[in-house]
């Protein structure tokens, strides 16, 4: 048996911030909120496989999921991503975040998004401190060495547009 | 600043965000609900299936009871057959 009230407790804020390194936070809430219901009905059908991994890792598999479908559907809708992000990034109420300033993750959030999307994935779920390199290959069906050089890459590919573009970036 | 240093500070910043405590009773909420969910639709189907079954007991039961009346075997029919089959040998 599952206890959900420990799950969500654990998995939801790993959740939350997998899904604002591309959206604003209010999208972001409402995503991990969908990865959860998805989980909790993937759970009861029985289609949870503890052999093939640790829920967490299913949790995020259904989230790398959640975030395609959720770019598909904004794309269609031209300028929403922009709109929603600069809207809601002022009302970021200040507890929501510690030690941080909202801005600097608007600007992260950008440099990310001027990734290549296999770089992007990686870098997303890279940023989960308990999501090890061999878990993020079984996830992407991508080999560990892939999943290594692309980190290093994406890594690469931040500094240079943090650096370059910084001014546009910020503005 | 050194870029590296920029960087993770940025990095930093995205893995020490938290959800504030609405947004976790959201969530629980949520879940809690989606568990609910799938409860209320257990119940009634665990309540039909015991209904079927007693149904189909009592029918048993029931026809366990009548068959004896009014299914014909060999010790409850008369030997019509035979008695026609005599009388019209007779004739």
């Amino acid at each position: 048996m599952v206890n959900w009230t420990v799950t969500v407790n654990e998995l939801g804020p790993r959740l939350y911030r997998y899904f604002l390194g591309s959206f604003a936070p209010d999208v972001a809430e409402e995503l991990v909120q969908e990865v959860l219901v998805r989980v909790v009905r993937g759970w009861q059908a029985g289609s949870f496989d503890a052999s093939k991994g640790t829920l967490a890792m299913w949790a995020f598999g259904m989230a790398h999921n959640v975030r395609l479908e959720t770019l598909r559907i904004l794309k269609k809708e031209a300028g929403f991503i922009k709109l929603r992000d600069e809207d809601s990034i002022e009302k970021i109420e200040a507890p929501a975040f510690i030690g941080e300033s909202p801005y600097d993750l608007k600007v992260l959030r950008k440099a990310i998004s001027q990734l290549p999307e296999a770089e992007r994935q990686i870098v997303l779920l890279h940023i989960d401190d308990h999501l090890s390199l061999s878990e993020i290959s079984s996830l992407l069906d991508m080999p560990v060495g892939t999943v290594k050089s692309h980190v290093h890459r994406a890594k690469e590919n931040l500094k240079e547009i943090l650096g370059e573009n910084k001014k546009e970036i910020y503005e | 600043m050194n870029k590296d240093k920029e960087l993770e500070l940025l990095l930093a910043q995205l893995r020490n965000a938290k959800p504030n405590n609405s947004q976790m009773a959201k969530w629980q909420m949520a879940v809690q609900t989606e568990l609910g969910k799938t409860n209320a639709f257990r119940k009634p189907m665990f309540r039909w299936t015991t209904q079927m079954a007693a149904v189909l007991a009592t029918g048993f039961i029931l026809g366990a009871v009548t068959s004896q009346y009014f299914i014909p075997t060999q010790e409850n029919t008369e030997p019509v057959a035979t008695i026609q089959y005599t009388f019209s040998k007779s004739e």
